[in-house]
């Protein structure tokens, strides 16, 4: 058997296998024996291409769009959690930015007294938007996020349960710290630098598993 | 009689090297970039170390230690993109590539690994890190620095003139040395260590939850200094003169402040329920 | 939500639940649309349409198949549709089952080559599928990344199985060309 006659019958033989004829000449043939290796090697990795595109948020925008339009789902009201312009973002993405938004809101004066010549703070603060800090990144929401870690990197899964306790406790204490003296700006600092830890824990956990 | 002196002939041992990692593989790529190069790796095991290199051009050296992880590496423009990917499911040590890349010295760098450590030396671009357990370690630069781990050790050395950022949950920061109009480190449970003159006029924070925080000082230091800990305690042997104008209540153990020298930078200690301590380098 | 649920509730319209189902499939839609089309833009526009259709059609979902695969297919067929819209030149059905000439004498025949195994990355395999023609891509994305066989794919695109494993063939010899330059280039530079 030639080459040129063993290479015509290869598509149909390549998964299946080929007759006697057929299989005596990839044995003993090194260029065809090559090809069948570098076509099977392209197929095992063709295998292993996982789904790794996301669509941009507006398509899930679109999609919404036209099924509101269409009457299929009441249009949308709007939710404690999840903000309208954030919502189309993956929501561990979202809960990330709105943990540093909530950031910036909790900045935005909320209580806060200047005292008479007291030093001006200079840190960077993010968009301000005025929401309530209670419903950002709730238990449930850290237990989804720890859900996502354990299935897709379960190595690091116990890392950021132990950290996003010790996040949470920070959070907790200088809550009931400025609960107690509200005019306390040093633990109005500390729960602000508390948010800003809990933020990076989400966004260092959303790279993680992405 | 002629003797013949016979030379003995040396016999060269070839000394067989044992192998160690017989089914590591070394691959190298080397990319030519202009001025204002950027590199940006991504690597789940292994360290990776970055130095400046001559030449404008960037080198990178990746060993893997087995066929079940791949070495992406790619360059768009002035921008090199590394990333190591698994081809199918491995154990850390299968997974672990290690890198040593040579950048040019304002090459801006990106860095996201998991557990592998991480070294930066003698750059002056923008440096990022990012990593999970990783130790950071980032010495002899200056420029804008940013680390930020989960439970990593970050190691910042000899930095002047910078814009310098460290945060970590858990992990200890350490300052040796670091100086410039922005220093930022940030724990909630690590420890915080600093020491240097903070010179350059800057803004220098240093706060934690509950982490401690040790700062030595040299007598030199120009600093305007104010320390407080909410709920833990606070200790300072550094001398300091009381501020003209106090902008903070002191309470003894609780909190103090003053200036040293001209006070021409401003370092600000700050903690939830750990301890601060001032002392004398 | 486990998806048997967001399946019940988005038959009845429930905002959330659809927003469920997509956030669970629509990775792997866009990416099959992308694969197969090559085109950012158009896999956006037909991740869209596929969605839309789905959540038209749920009602009639009775769960003979897994729903993945009754989503996969119905995607596959938007994106068919679309590429016969545009009139893209897909299997031809009276494709001769003799070596093409412009496949010409292996070149490989009586010169051995240095084999691929170990030298692919996914991304110069997703670059080089992307540099397939649209009729190869099209069958090597169905048959060799998504699973779906030759008698599937000679029902899909309308032509015979011969047809579809000779140009499935083609695709691989193809993309171990390409496959074969990249690496031949890569180490040129180095």
């Amino acid at each position: 058997m030639t080459c040129a006659e063993f290479q015509k019958a290869l598509p149909y033989i390549i998964e299946t296998g080929g007759n006697a004829e057929e299989e005596q000449h990839l044995r003993e043939c090194p260029v065809c024996s090559d090809l069948v290796q570098d076509l099977r090697y392209i197929v095992e990795q063709a295998k292993l291409l996982v789904p790794m595109e996301e669509p941009s948020p507006k398509v899930w925008d679109g999609i919404k769009g036209s099924l509101e339009r269409e009457g299929m789902i009441r249009p949308s009201r709007a939710r404690g959690r999840l903000l309208g312009k954030k919502s189309s973002l993956p929501w561990i993405g979202a809960l990330g930015a709105i943990i540093l938004i909530a950031f910036g809101a909790f900045l935005f004066q909320r209580g806060r007294q200047t005292q008479p010549g007291a030093a001006l703070e200079t840190i960077a603060t993010p968009p301000v938007q005025a929401i309530s800090l209670e419903t950002v990144a709730t238990e449930q929401d850290d237990q989804q996020l720890l859900q996502q870690v354990a299935a897709r990197r379960p190595g690091s899964a116990p890392l950021y349960e132990s950290n996003l306790t010790q996040v949470n406790a920070a959070i907790a204490d200088a809550k009931k710290r400025l609960g107690e003296n509200p005019n306390d700006e040093d633990a109005r600092q500390s729960l602000m630098r508390a948010y800003q830890q809990k933020a990076m824990l989400y966004e260092l956990a959303v790279r993680a598993v992405q | 009689m002629q003797n013949t002196s016979r030379m003995a002939l040396g016999l060269v041992a070839a000394v067989a090297l044992a192998n160690g990692a017989a089914s590591a593989q070394k691959k190298e790529f080397r990319y030519p970039v202009s001025p204002g190069a950027s590199i940006s790796v991504a690597n789940e095991f292994g360290p990776v170390t970055l130095r400046a290199g001559s030449g404008n051009q960037i080198v990178v050296t990746a060993t893997r230690r087995s066929s079940k992880v791949e070495v992406d590496s790619t360059q768009h423009g002035n921008r090199v993109e590394v990333r190591s990917h698994f081809l199918q499911a491995a154990k850390p040590e299968e997974g672990r590539v290690d890198y040593e890349i040579q950048v040019p010295p304002d090459a801006s760098v990106m860095v996201r690994v998991s557990a592998g450590p991480v070294k930066v030396q003698g750059l002056n671009g923008d440096i990022s890190i990012e990593g999970e357990n990783s130790p950071i370690e980032v010495r002899d630069s200056h420029g804008q620095i940013h680390a930020r781990t989960v439970g990593g050790a970050i190691t910042l050395t000899n930095l002047y003139d910078g814009h310098v950022e460290a945060m970590s949950v858990s992990g200890p920061v350490t300052l040796n040395n670091v100086a410039g109009k922005v220093v930022t480190a940030n724990t909630t449970a690590g420890p915080i260590t600093f020491s240097g003159d903070c010179a350059g006029e800057g803004q220098y924070s240093l706060s934690s939850h509950s982490g401690n925080i040790d700062v030595s000082l040299p007598a030199s230091a120009s600093v305007d200094l104010s320390a407080r800990s909410v709920m833990g305690s606070v200790e300072n042997e550094f001398p300091l003169q009381p501020p003209a104008h106090p902008t903070m209540a002191v309470n003894q153990g609780k909190s103090f402040a003053g200036t040293s020298n001209a006070g021409a930078s401003s370092l600000r200690l700050r903690t939830f329920s750990g301890k601060i301590r001032v002392q004398k380098l | 939500m486990p998806e048997a649920e967001a399946i019940e509730r988005a038959k009845k319209g429930d905002p959330e639940s659809f927003e469920g189902l997509y956030g669970l499939h629509k990775r792997r839609v866009y990416s099959l649309c992308l694969r197969m089309t090559g085109n950012t833009a158009e896999a956006e526009d037909l991740t869209q349409e596929a969605f839309l259709q789905l959540y038209r059609k749920i009602a009639t979902f009775r769960g003979e198949s897994a729903f993945s695969t009754w989503l996969h297919r119905l995607a596959v067929n938007v994106v068919l549709m679309h590429l016969r819209k545009k009139g893209l030149p897909e299997v031809s059905l009276e494709e001769s089952l003799e070596p093409q000439q412009e496949d010409g004498p292996k070149k490989d025949i009586g010169a051995r080559d240095n084999v691929l195994a170990g030298s692919i990355d996914r991304v110069n395999l997703e670059r080089a599928i992307e540099s397939l023609p649209p009729g190869y891509r099209i069958i090597f994305v169905l048959h060799d990344i998504e699973g779906y066989e030759h008698n599937e794919i000679a029902e899909m695109m309308g032509c015979s199985i011969g047809n579809s494993k000779s140009q499935l063939h083609k695709a691989r010899m193809k993309l171990r060309d390409l496959l074969k330059t990249s690496r031949a280039e890569k180490a040129v530079k180095r």
